[in-house]
């Protein structure tokens, strides 16, 4: 019995340590036949000759043993056992190298360079994981091996190049690499999970496709976002013909007049449903939601010229949507579908700004919390325009915006980006400034608010306003991550962070107030004293000299924190 | 109903099914054992660092399934640490790892990951230098070597 208990521990202990690590390796059939380095091959700029011998597959796979685990149940049983009869510390450098790739996961990039830069154990375990995730700034930088064409035939590459997880790559970020090299590229990576794509302005991604579906990529990858245009004299392909085949697909991301919806004759003559989860698709492009009955989150996308009210009946059709965003025109209203989504948790809207004017009245239906009850999560924005960075939300915008607070009082995260309000409208302040109603969002968890005043409103009553939301918000205990703009510039804060003193869970920190009281560190290190967690901090103005001092304070109390 | 954990050097430990279900490991042992009074041994966990474990799992016997944030920004992070296991985790740095591989091998996932995090917020912003100093390690690679990998990863470093 016990020795049936303990197998079953080994057994178990072995396939979950080992899972973890199994997106990191390639699959272990292809690590014997690696094939060796030839020692002719070229040298490359990222990869001169001595480290290729130090880098190369020999350390890869065959030699990380002396990292990883023993692979054998018994050996791993034995040498478990031997660690712990012996009650042997264990430091850092002898860490499996699956609990480091679980420890990079919650790094950055650099950071992680740096740990490989600590010793030959760490640099032995992290040195594929970088090749993990190649995305924009991989391709913008020339120094990145895959920029240059030359290496495409070499095998010491062979290894990092079955690392890629996930890949993203535009055609604009950079013009060396054509789409037909990509496709010529995408086939060495057999172990993609994630791809984006986006072809859409130079050239045809007619070789990039017919490389997509000859090699049956998409139907390994379990996320996949297309963004490619459609060429001359070609017709548009109906999404179904590119996800054909595709059994893991979760997420499908599709744009550019590639891709065409389906018509109902077609979902009927070719029916079928799709595990897919997650999906983003033009505001035209509904008929495919009949094809995903599971579907979990939903972003409609609109192009600008396309004024036609959309049909919502394939939305509310989704049952199961938690989460829905809109970016573009929204083009019907949102209590249309509030109402038949019980489940929904989280709404995005990411409005076009010339359209704003009173289109919130979209809104009308999320005033009654019967419709959507579960909603925790509100995010009003705009899509960035450069023309005008902020504007203003119009009074019956705002009066919309706060009785939907006002009637969802445990809202979790409410964002308002893009838009200023109008403090003094915003928090229903009293004329007198003596009674305060309560504050309209009294439970959120993350709150982004940009704040501004209408411009007939003097500097003296703006000043007050200002310091009435201060104090507004110091009645948020709930407070984990808080951005306030002001953009006012006759306005400042003129409490320092005490306001934030109750904010105890406060974990991320952005005030700006570009004209206002400029920070210091001993108020930074009086806030720390009562907002323990506080490890994100962006503070505007603050000196360059006393943005290196705060740094440099935390640092030296161990803290990851960051201050921008 | 309790059941009996024996850590490595044979201490017997009494807890709650509830609490020691926290464990995967143990919960899928008891699901496929069924009703029975037989001590688990835990041979790669020593009473030291199971009596932390079992701390833990008593303050989170009754959290839910970790639930989403609702928002939609994927990012890992590493600064959403709870109070209580923040001060949980301030162990020395031997402790830290005996119970990161602890909670790997019994599978407590959210442990896992506060002790993962933990690390993570160590080695954040610092030099290679200082990384080797906070965690005692020795520097074995020679000025060449060290130049040469930086070099080879000087790409992957802009993010």
């Amino acid at each position: 019995m016990v020795q049936s208990i303990i197998n079953k521990m080994y057994n178990s202990s072995h396939n979950n340590s080992s899972a973890p690590s199994s997106p990191l390796n390639p699959p272990s059939s292809s690590s014997p036949s690696s094939p060796p380095r030839t020692p002719s091959s070229s040298p490359s700029l990222a990869s001169p000759p001595n480290v290729k011998r130090k880098d190369g597959p020999s350390t890869s796979l065959a030699n990380d043993d002396d990292v990883l685990p023993p692979p054998s149940k018994a050996a791993r049983h034995l040498n478990e056992a031997d660690i712990s009869n012996q009650t042997r510390g264990h430091s850092v450098k002898n860490l499996p190298s699956e609990i480091l790739l679980m420890i990079a996961t919650f790094l950055v990039r650099k950071d992680v360079v740096q740990c490989m830069l600590a010793c030959k154990n760490w640099q032995h375990a992290l040195c594929l994981y970088i090749w993990t995730e190649i995305g924009r700034n991989q391709w913008m930088n020339p120094l990145f091996p895959l920029v240059d064409g030359k290496i495409d035939d070499d095998v010491s590459f062979d290894h990092r190049r079955r690392q890629v997880r996930k890949l993203e790559w535009s055609e604009n970020d950079n013009l060396n690499l054509s789409s037909e090299r990509m496709a010529t590229m995408l086939p060495l990576m057999p172990g993609l999970k994630k791809l984006s794509l986006t072809a859409a302005v130079f050239q045809a991604p007619r070789t990039l496709l017919s490389v997509l579906r000859n090699h049956r990529l998409l139907t390994m990858v379990t996320s996949v976002d297309l963004h490619l245009r459609q060429f001359d004299g070609e017709d548009a392909l109906p999404v179904r013909e590119v996800v054909q085949g595709c059994e893991d697909l979760e997420h499908l991301g599709i744009n550019g007049t590639w891709f065409r919806d389906e018509t109902q004759q077609e979902i009927k003559a070719h029916p079928g449903f799709w595990k897919i989860q997650s999906l983003s698709v033009p505001r035209t492009h509904l008929g495919l939601l009949y094809r995903c009955p599971d579907l979990l989150a939903l972003a409609l996308t609109s192009n600008l010229t396309n004024e036609v009210e959309t049909d919502i009946r394939p939305i509310a059709q989704c049952l199961k949507l938690e989460r829905l965003k809109f970016v573009g025109r929204v083009g019907f209203a949102v209590d249309g579908f509030a109402a038949v989504l019980p489940q929904m948790r989280c709404l995005t809207l990411l409005v076009i700004d010339h359209i704003q004017q009173d289109r919130f009245g979209q809104l009308e239906g999320l005033r009654d919390n019967k419709n959507a009850p579960g909603l925790k999560g509100f995010e009003l924005g705009r899509v960035a325009t450069p023309v005008q960075a902020q504007e203003l939300l119009t009074e019956v915008n705002q009066a919309m915006v706060i009785s939907i607070l006002r009637a969802r009082p445990d809202l979790t995260n409410f964002k308002l980006k893009g838009y200023t309000v109008d403090v003094f409208r915003f928090f229903s302040l009293e004329e007198d400034g003596q009674s305060m109603p309560s504050c309209p969002c009294p439970q959120v968890r993350e709150l982004w608010l940009e704040i501004h005043g209408a411009l007939e409103v003097s500097a003296d009553i703006m000043q007050r306003n200002l310091e009435l939301t201060y104090k507004q918000v110091s009645r948020i205990k709930s407070l984990q991550s808080l951005t306030l703009k002001c953009t006012r510039l006759d306005a400042s804060n003129t409490s320092g962070l005490n306001f934030l003193t109750n904010a105890t869970k406060l974990k991320e920190l952005r005030l700006s107030n570009p004209s206002g009281h400029v920070w210091s560190l001993s108020e930074i290190t009086n806030l720390m004293e009562v907002v323990p967690r506080l490890q994100i901090l962006d503070l505007m103005p603050l000196t360059r000299q006393d943005r290196g001092k705060v740094n440099k304070y935390f640092r030296d109390r161990g803290k990851g924190f960051l201050c921008f | 109903m309790t059941v009996i954990l024996v850590s490595s050097d044979n201490q017997d430990f009494k807890v709650d099914k509830e609490v020691a279900e926290r464990s995967i490991l143990i919960k899928n042992m008891l699901e496929d054992v069924g009703e029975s009074d037989s001590p688990i041994p835990l041979p790669n966990v020593t009473s030291a660092v199971l009596t932390k474990v079992i701390e833990y799992c008593e303050h989170h016997r009754n959290d839910p399934v970790q639930v989403p944030e609702e928002t939609d920004d994927p990012r890992k992070r590493s600064n959403d640490i709870e109070e209580w296991d923040m001060k949980f985790m301030q162990v020395d740095q031997e402790m830290l790892f005996e119970i990161i591989l602890a909670a790997n091998y019994l599978d407590i996932k959210p442990l896992l990951d506060v002790g993962c995090k933990t690390v993570a917020n160590i080695i954040k912003g610092k030099t290679p230098e200082e990384i080797r100093k906070a965690f005692n390690i020795v520097n074995d690679f020679t000025p060449e070597e060290e130049a040469q990998i930086k070099k080879e990863n000087e790409w992957a470093e802009d993010r």
